[in-house]
C-alpha cells in the first residue's frame, strides 16, 4: 500500500474516533479534526479520562477499518522518549509504524 | 432546566457529558457524585450538596455493591436469600429521598454476557445460577419500590442490548473504571430524557398518519381496498399488520390516532370499514382529514379541532416530500425519517421514544372513545337551538372529591398535560404533587365529569392554598374536552364554598400568562372577578357565588348540590 495514501486512511480513522469522542466531551472541550490538533500534552487538549476513550474508540475502528488489531498503549510507548498521543499527527505516524508492522 | 445526579460505583463523566448534551426538551443539567460512594452518599440524602436536584440517577454493578452478589460470583456457598436481603437494604436507603428528590431512577443490575458464558448450564439452577440470581435481584428491587410514586427501575438491558456486541469493554473498565461502551451511555442519557419527558407531561399524544404505503401497502385509490398489501402470507402484508398492531397498543395507552392523507375520504374509509385484516377500526381515529388539501394545513386544522398544540403531534408519512414540507410549515411537529421498506415500520415507531408515561390510567385506554362521544354531542348540538338547551340536554355530573391516593396518577397527568384552561401551568410529578397537597393548609379537589354520551373521567383540578383569611387558588384546570359546559364556572363554586367553610374571606387568582392559556383569562374575565391590576383577581367571599343549574353536583361529603 502507497505510505501516503496509508497515512491519509491512518488519519480518516482517528478524525473518525475524535468525532466519537467528541459526541462524548462537554461542546467546549470538543477537538480539532486536523494534523495539527493537540491531543494528549501540555495543552489539556485531551484529560486522561479522553485519553482511554480515544485509545480504546481507535484500537477497535483499526481493527474494523484497516483490518488489524493492534494495541496503542504497551511497555514500550511508555518508554518513548516523546509520547504518540501529543498531537494528531503523532498518533497518526505512531499508528501508521504499528500497522505496518502488524501487516509484516 | 432539571438538575440531576449521577450516583454510579463507576467514572460517570461520559454519562453526564451525553445527558448535558442532549437537545431537546427537558433541559438537564446533571452532576456525578464523589466517584464510587454510591453507600455513603445514598446515606445522606440530606446532604446539603444534593439538596434541590431534581432528579437522581443511580447505576451500580452488583458484585461492587453487594457483598454477598460478589461472594456469590466467586462460587462461595451463598444463598440467593442473603443477596436479596442486601437487596432489601439497598432499597432502604431510598426511601428517605422521596421526600426530597421528585424522581429518583435506578438502573437494573446486570453483568457482560461472557461472565454468564463461564458456565452455561448452571447460568439457570437455582442455587449457583448467574442469571437467575440477577433476575431475582432484579425483580425484588422493582417489587420493593413499586408503590413508590418517585422512583422508577429502568432497564439497563435496554440500553446494552441495543449497543450490542461491544457495549461491554473490559480495556475501558482497567483504564478508565468505565464498564459500558460509550454508545451505551448515549443510549442510557436518551432513556433518561425520555422518562423525564414522560414524567413532566412533554410526551407526544397524537400521532397522524398517512395510509397508502405507511398503513398499508399500496394506493388505495388505483388498487381498490380489496388488493392494497394487508396481511395476508406476506411479509409485506404482514408488517402492516404489525405496524397497526403497535399503533393499537400506543392507542391503548392513551395515544390518539388520526389520519392525514390525500384520498377520496369515502374510498380510504370504505378500506377502512371493509378489510378484513385491519387492526385497526374506524372508531380507534380520533379524527381524521382525508382530502386533496395541504398535509400541513390539514394536521394544523385537525390538531386544533382535537384540541391540542401541534408540539403534540407526530406525523408519520412514507413521502419525503410531504415530510419535508410539514416539517418545513409546522416546526413544531415531530416528523421522523421514516424507512421505504416497510418491513422496519413497527421498529421505527418504537424507537421514536417520544411516549413514555408514567402510568395508564382508565382516561388515557379510553380516550379514543371518548373523542367519539364528544362527536356525537357536537352532531346534538348543531340539531338544538340553544346552548344552555343542549347543556340541559346532555344530563352533565360532576363528582367532586379531595386528592385520593387512586387519583394521584391521572391528576399529575392532567396536571401536567393540560395547556389551554390552566392558571398557573404548573408541572409536577406524582411525588411532588402528592407532597404538595399534604400540607394542612392546603386544598385540592378533582372533579369527574360524565354525561348522557359517556364517562369523561377526572377532567379537572382546583386547589388551594390557605393564609389566614386569604385563599390563593393555585391550580384551576379543567380538560379541554369538557371545556365550555359551566364545569370550569362549577369548579369555582366549589372553590368558593369550601375556601368560606375554611374562613377564608378573599379569594386570589394569580393568572401567569403562556402562549396557550388565554382561554382561562377570558374565563376568569367571564366570571366577574375584580381584577385590580392586570392578570391578578380576588373575590370577596361574602358575595355569594351560585352553582351553575344545568349540572348536577355530586359532593364527597354529602354536601347539598345548592349550597352557596
Amino acid at each position: 500500500m502507497d505510505e501516503k495514501i496509508n497515512l491519509q486512511k491512518v488519519l480518516d480513522v482517528i478524525y473518525g474516533a475524535i468525532d466519537a469522542l467528541n459526541d462524548s466531551l462537554p461542546k467546549d472541550r470538543r477537538i480539532e479534526k486536523s494534523p495539527q490538533a493537540s491531543l494528549f500534552d501540555q495543552s489539556g487538549a485531551v484529560d486522561s479520562l479522553g485519553l482511554t476513550l480515544l485509545i480504546v474508540g481507535l484500537e477497535q475502528k483499526i481493527e474494523k477499518e484497516l483490518g488489524v488489531r493492534v494495541t496503542l498503549v504497551n511497555d514500550a510507548v511508555m518508554d518513548m522518549e516523546g509520547s504518540p498521543f501529543k498531537n494528531v499527527s503523532t498518533l497518526a505516524s505512531y499508528i501508521s509504524k504499528l500497522v505496518a508492522e502488524q501487516n509484516g | 432546566m432539571l438538575r440531576g445526579l449521577l450516583v454510579t460505583d463507576f467514572t460517570a463523566e461520559v454519562l453526564a457529558n451525553y445527558l448535558n448534551n442532549l437537545e431537546g426538551l427537558p433541559a438537564v443539567e446533571v452532576s456525578a457524585a464523589a466517584f464510587n460512594q454510591v453507600m455513603p452518599v445514598l446515606m445522606s440524602p440530606g446532604d446539603p450538596s444534593h439538596q434541590q436536584k431534581d432528579f437522581l440517577f443511580i447505576w451500580t454493578q452488583p458484585e461492587r455493591l453487594f457483598d454477598a452478589f460478589r461472594r456469590f460470583l466467586e462460587f462461595e456457598d451463598v444463598s440467593i436469600d442473603e443477596i436479596l436481603q442486601e437487596v432489601d437494604q439497598f432499597c432502604h436507603l431510598l426511601r428517605p429521598w422521596e421526600k426530597t428528590t421528585a424522581n429518583i431512577f435506578v438502573a437494573t443490575w446486570m453483568l457482560p454476557p461472557y461472565q454468564h458464558k463461564m458456565n452455561i448450564l448452571q447460568d439457570m439452577k437455582t442455587r449457583h445460577g448467574l442469571s437467575y440470581c440477577l433476575m431475582k435481584m432484579n425483580v425484588r428491587l422493582v417489587e420493593n419500590v413499586a408503590d413508590s410514586r418517585s422512583i422508577h427501575v429502568l432497564d439497563t438491558r435496554v440500553w446494552t442490548e441495543t449497543v450490542g456486541r461491544n457495549a461491554f469493554n473490559p480495556k475501558l473498565w482497567y483504564m478508565g473504571k468505565i464498564p459500558f461502551d460509550p454508545q451505551v451511555f448515549k443510549e442510557a442519557a436518551s432513556g433518561i430524557k425520555a422518562a423525564l419527558r414522560g414524567l413532566k407531561g412533554l410526551s407526544r399524544k397524537l400521532i397522524l398518519l398517512d395510509l397508502d404505503d405507511t398503513l398499508w401497502g399500496g394506493i388505495v385509490g388505483d388498487d381498490g381496498w380489496e388488493n392494497i398489501c394487508l396481511g395476508g402470507h406476506d411479509p409485506m402484508g404482514e408488517a402492516f399488520v404489525d405496524f397497526q398492531r403497535a399503533l393499537k397498543s400506543l392507542k391503548q395507552q392513551g395515544i390518539l390516532l388520526g389520519i392525514i392523507s390525500k384520498n377520496e375520504e369515502s374510498v380510504a374509509l370504505e378500506a377502512i370499514r371493509r378489510h378484513p385484516e385491519m387492526i385497526l377500526k374506524e372508531e380507534d381515529f380520533s379524527g381524521w382529514k382525508i382530502n386533496w388539501m395541504d398535509k400541513a394545513q390539514n394536521i394544523a386544522e385537525l390538531t386544533s379541532e382535537l384540541n391540542l398544540g401541534l408540539s403534540s403531534v407526530v406525523f408519520i408519512d412514507d413521502n419525503p416530500v410531504e415530510r419535508a414540507r410539514v416539517r418545513e410549515t409546522l416546526p413544531d411537529v415531530l416528523v421522523p425519517d421514516w424507512p421505504q421498506d416497510a418491513l422496519l415500520s413497527r421498529q421505527s415507531l418504537l424507537t421514536l421514544g417520544c411516549f413514555d408515561s408514567p402510568n395508564v390510567t382508565a382516561e388515557d385506554m379510553n380516550r379514543s372513545k371518548m373523542y367519539a362521544q364528544e362527536r356525537d354531542r357536537q352532531k346534538v348540538m348543531a340539531q338544538v337551538g340553544s346552548p344552555e338547551e343542549w347543556l340541559k340536554g346532555l344530563d352533565i355530573k360532576v363528582k367532586v372529591a379531595p386528592l385520593l391516593n387512586v387519583d394521584l396518577a391521572r391528576t399529575a397527568q392532567l396536571l401536567n398535560k393540560t395547556n389551554q384552561m390552566n392558571l398557573t401551568t404548573r408541572r409536577m410529578t406524582e411525588g411532588e404533587l402528592a407532597q404538595w397537597a399534604d400540607h394542612p393548609s392546603r386544598r385540592l379537589w378533582t372533579f369527574r365529569v360524565a354525561d348522557k354520551f359517556g364517562d369523561s373521567g377526572l377532567a379537572g383540578i382546583a386547589s388551594l392554598e390557605i393564609d389566614g383569611n386569604i385563599g390563593r387558588i393555585t391550580d384551576f384546570i379543567l380538560s379541554c374536552r369538557v371545556f365550555g359546559r359551566k364545569i370550569e364556572d362549577l369548579m369555582f363554586f366549589i372553590v368558593h364554598y369550601y375556601a368560606k367553610k375554611d374562613g377564608v374571606r378573599q379569594l386570589q387568582a394569580r393568572y401567569l400568562p403562556t402562549p396557550k392559556n388565554k382561554p382561562c383569562l377570558e374565563f376568569l374575565r367571564r366570571l366577574g372577578l375584580k381584577e385590580a391590576e392586570p392578570h391578578i383577581f380576588t373575590w370577596d367571599t361574602e358575595q355569594d357565588y351560585d352553582a351553575p343549574q344545568q349540572l348536577t353536583m355530586d359532593l364527597f361529603d354529602g354536601s347539598t348540590a345548592n349550597a352557596k
